[in-house]
């Protein structure tokens, strides 16, 4: 036997066992299931209140006998119940959470064992039979308000009967600290990116062409022919530089009006002449396409150049 | 082939009109070659300008290079539509005769028809004058008279207000171009207009105009030729495309004037007629260019004159429209990008 088919052995047999487990105590349908949730058990004292929640779920059909619970009033010489409210968690009352408020009246010389009493709940069925659980009783310890000691008095300087106040627990912020510089850090990061992307970075214009040679790069290299899009870039940067939209008439004005680029000014016409013929000429695929990717984004390089320049 | 060649022939005979028109006008180049595209795209122009500054000397030279008739008419208050078609007077014997009008004289070989001073004319003159243009055609003894070769000038005298009957925004759509003409600006100019003795008779001058140098009877034929053979790409479509929008919408185009809010600037105009004809306008200036394909440089350079009047302000800015609208024309043009 492999391994692998050894542990797919084990686990059927795994699987057979669950499914006896579950036939062998199936839930019965005929009961109530009592839910407690109980306050904490320690460190009461006269006058507390304690608030108990049980929800009860009904089979079928069930509907709770509210006479069945504790009234509300006095329960003994020590516990009142204050207050009982319910909750229908579901349309027909098969869901019920009951809310009891009990109050302590005992004042212990010491600490001690209280219990909160238990008590029988009572379930009546659509053909009137009854079916019955029983809620747990809950024990707890109470404790005097003041510890009892003889040699100790209010105000002593040596022996006063109230300690000092506790000073609150400070809770441990190293963790959360750093968690919050972390994404401060990482949010300061995305914004300062995203700023100098979309050249917004205050104290610091990029020119237009130095963002269309950014834009450029982040296109895919290769010798592919120029696209559209790629031309719009520089086309763009071109506008931008002079403030208006510039086409091929108009490359005299715009060298007059920005020197730096007159050294280029071969290189800039064959770039509006391309791009001419590219757009207007309405034949796309004439094979006439000099301009490569690479020779666009080499030309935005020498005008960011020229433009940091000036 | 024969195409191009043929385009050629008739680009080289353009020019030369033009350049025989220039040696005629001082410093009129750009009114000439807006001129010379209308004529061209056949199409209707509304001349604008002072008094004195050459509008019909520049008529008058075109129409001698065009060769065909040239009527010129004086718009008056008192103008009748009859007074286009019928002249009438008493002949030698005293009897009354009516005899054709300035319209009709030439029959079907009027080729320029020059109205000075439209506004000064009453409505129903000018509702005559606009089916003359849009149909070129006209009733008159009876039976209906063509004009197949005929261009309309109009001039409109912008200086006096008073008994002067403004063209409706209709009116002014009709016209292909409306044309500025401004006396000369240098002092070169001015001196050569005010002491070159050449310049002070007009008639001699005009008779320096070679007559006939354009063929008038074949220009439809061949304008029509023209507009197909000069594409439009797509690229040039969309700038066009924006353009118009920009002028319908210019605050959403992110236009802004100094000193007008433009979002309540424009009432209306920009008409689709107006839109076409500029590309037939930016067509004629591609063939001059020696270019088969128009460039949003064609369109810039007859945009002023072909979309400028089709835009009616608001009656606020109306009244200021002279100097908005070249603002407005420039800074939609600065704004609209192509590709």
């Amino acid at each position: 036997m492999t391994h692998s088919s050894a542990i797919v052995g084990s686990s059927w047999l795994l699987g057979l066992m669950l499914a006896l487990a579950i036939g062998v105590t199936p839930a019965r349908a005929a009961d109530i299931d009592v839910a407690v949730k109980n306050p904490r058990a320690y460190g009461h004292v006269v006058g507390d209140r304690l608030t108990r929640g049980v929800r009860f779920t009904l089979p079928d059909g069930y509907r709770l006998e509210r006479t069945s619970l504790p009234g509300q009033g006095k329960l003994n010489y020590w516990l009142d119940l204050v207050a009982l409210s319910f909750d229908a968690l579901d349309e027909r009352g098969g869901r019920v959470e009951a809310t009891f408020v009990y109050q302590l009246f005992y004042a212990p010389l010491q600490a001690g064992r209280r219990e909160l009493p238990s008590f029988t709940v009572r379930a009546v069925g659509p053909d009137d039979d009854v079916i019955e659980a029983r809620v747990p009783g809950f024990a707890f310890t109470m404790s005097p308000l003041i510890e009892l000691q003889s040699e100790a008095e209010f105000g002593s300087q040596d022996n006063d009967i109230m300690l000092p106040d506790e000073r609150p627990g400070l809770r441990d912020v190293a963790a959360p600290r750093r968690t919050a510089l972390i994404s401060v850090v990482i949010a300061w990061v995305a914004v300062l990116a995203w700023a100098w992307i979309s050249d917004r970075l205050p104290g610091y214009k990029r020119g237009p062409f130095a963002l269309a040679a950014a834009r450029l790069k982040r296109l895919r290299r290769g010798t592919e022919p120029a696209t559209p899009s790629a031309l719009r870039v520089l086309h763009r940067a071109f506008d931008a530089t002079a403030g208006r939209a510039v086409f091929a008439e108009d490359l005299d004005g715009f060298v007059a009006a920005h020197p730096a680029f007159a050294d280029l000014r071969d290189e800039i016409d064959t770039f509006f002449a391309f791009s001419r013929r590219f757009f207007f000429v309405g034949v796309e695929s004439n094979g006439d396409r000099r301009h490569t990717l690479t020779e666009l984004q080499r030309l935005a390089e020498q005008c960011r150049r020229r433009e940091a320049r000036a | 082939m024969q195409g191009d060649s043929r385009l050629a022939d008739w680009r080289a005979r353009a020019l030369r009109l033009e350049e025989q028109v220039n040696s005629v006008m001082v410093s009129q180049a750009y009114a000439v070659r807006r001129m010379l595209i209308a004529v061209f795209a056949r199409g209707h122009v509304l001349l604008e300008g002072d008094v004195g500054v050459g509008k019909t000397t520049l008529l008058r030279a075109m129409a001698r290079g065009l060769g065909g008739g040239y009527e010129r008419l004086e718009g008056t208050v008192d103008l009748m539509p009859s007074d286009l078609a019928y002249h009438t007077y008493i002949d030698e014997d005293g009897k009354p005769r009516v005899e054709p009008g300035p319209v009709l004289r030439h029959g079907e070989s009027l080729a320029t028809f020059f109205f000075n001073e439209i506004n000064r004319a009453r409505p129903q003159v000018h509702s005559l004058l606009l089916r003359l243009m849009a149909e070129r055609s006209m009733n008159a003894f009876n039976r209906e008279h063509h004009f197949p070769h005929l261009l309309v000038f109009a001039d409109r005298n912008r200086v006096e207000r008073e008994e002067t009957f403004e063209l409706p925004a209709a009116a002014r759509d009709r016209f292909f171009m409306e044309i500025g003409i401004a006396a000369p600006e240098t002092r070169e100019a001015r001196r050569a207009l005010m002491f070159d003795p050449k310049f002070h008779d007009a008639d001699a001058l005009i008779e320096s105009v070679d007559e006939g140098l354009v063929d008038y009877t074949a220009l439809n034929a061949f304008a029509s030729e023209l507009q197909n053979a000069i594409s439009v790409s797509e690229t040039l479509q969309n700038y066009a495309l924006d353009l118009w929008q920009a002028m319908r919408d210019p605050a959403a185009a992110g236009i802004q004037l100094d000193d007008v809010d433009v979002n309540t600037l424009i009432a209306g105009g920009g008409s689709p007629r107006g839109m076409s004809m500029m590309i037939r306008a930016a067509r004629v200036n591609a063939w001059l260019a020696e270019r088969d394909m128009v460039v949003p440089e064609d369109i810039r350079a007859v945009f002023a004159e072909t979309a400028g009047h089709r835009l009616f302000f608001n009656p606020i800015y109306e009244l200021r429209r002279d100097e908005i609208i070249g603002r407005l024309l420039d800074a939609a043009l600065a704004r609209i990008a192509a590709p």
